[in-house]
């Protein structure tokens, strides 16, 4: 049963990450902006930059909470049934938090980051230059919404720690594909002849489900958490 | 209208016409129309704040391209 919970757990954090925003949100605007500055060639050539820079961001984070979280159950093998139980609690405060702040109120898509940092993103996004910028803003974006991709980073690394014979590779590797999925699907967006328009019309009306994914997901990942909190016997 | 503010605007619409692949000819024509109204629209007030001034430029930009307004108005609350 704790492996096709652990299983379970994996596939909403991944739903999860899957849903995300403000990487999708911030690529759009950086490819709108790459548009107006430059050719249709070279914005294309720049966002595969700032999806490079998501990538490393995503690949040095898993090395680095993989590392941390084998770290901890070598040296506290006996909590790992406390672990879960933290980290049940924490998903029920990120589903409430998800469900009510994670959007602005309003009819925008305005995110829950601090408004001097989003407006402090725009301004990057606007004098970009080069590809070394686009890696640059790319690699540093995931890093605002770690407040909610953490903890999903966090328990999936524990999973992998704790059920050693899932196959761990190709997990990450499809965990960094889906990251990077929604990025793909708004550059063939663009390609494809849609505009900002188009898309931020799309993500005005998906804030309700997408809130409610997060709800729902987060709740289960609670629930899932703790069952293995309480049954789990490593 | 202040020539700084005409230009700055000049400048905003036409990254964003160009973004959203409206062509130079009638990037142009809007354009010039919008901060012409806008322009015409402010004439006489003393004072006006950024909101009004946002306003005025997106109801001037709804008359020529839907998209063009909607960027434009959405341009600092997509993230």
């Amino acid at each position: 049963m704790s492996i096709i919970i652990s299983v379970i757990i994996l596939i909403l954090s991944m739903l999860i990450s899957f849903f995300m925003q403000l990487t999708p949100g911030t690529f759009a605007l950086f490819y709108h902006y790459a548009l107006g500055k430059t050719t249709a060639k070279k914005a294309d050539d720049r966002s595969l930059s700032f999806i490079l820079g998501v990538e490393i961001f995503t690949v040095v984070i898993w090395l680095l909470i993989y590392s941390l979280v084998l770290l901890f159950f070598y040296h506290f093998p006996h909590s790992t049934n406390i672990f879960f139980c933290v980290a049940s609690a924490i998903f029920l405060i990120e589903a409430l938090l998800a469900f009510f702040f994670y959007y602005r109120k309003g009819k925008s898509t305005a995110l829950f980051i601090p408004r001097r940092v989003a407006s402090s993103i725009l301004s990057h996004i606007k004098k970009l230059k080069n590809r070394s910028d686009c890696i640059i803003l790319g690699a540093f974006i995931g890093f605002f919404e770690l407040i909610f991709t953490l903890p999903l980073y966090i328990i999936s690394a524990s999973i992998f720690v704790n059920f050693n014979f899932l196959p761990h590779v190709a997990i990450i590797i499809i965990y960094i594909i889906l990251s990077i999925l929604p990025l793909f699907l708004i550059r063939s967006a663009f390609r494809f002849g849609h505009n900002l328009a188009d898309i931020q019309r799309f993500r005005a009306k998906i804030k309700l489900p997408v809130r409610l994914v997060f709800l729902i997901s987060f709740i289960l990942l609670s629930l899932a958490t703790i069952y293995l909190g309480v049954f789990y016997h490593g | 209208m202040d020539e700084k503010t005409t230009k700055s605007l000049r400048q905003e619409l036409k990254l964003h016409s160009r973004a959203l692949g409206i062509p130079e000819g009638s990037a142009k024509i809007f354009i010039d129309e919008t901060i012409k109204s806008v322009d015409q629209s402010l004439n006489g007030k003393a004072i006006i704040t950024s909101t009004d001034f946002t306003r005025l430029v997106i109801k001037t930009l709804k008359k020529y391209n839907k998209d063009f307004a909607y960027v434009y108005q959405n341009r600092d609350t997509i993230i």
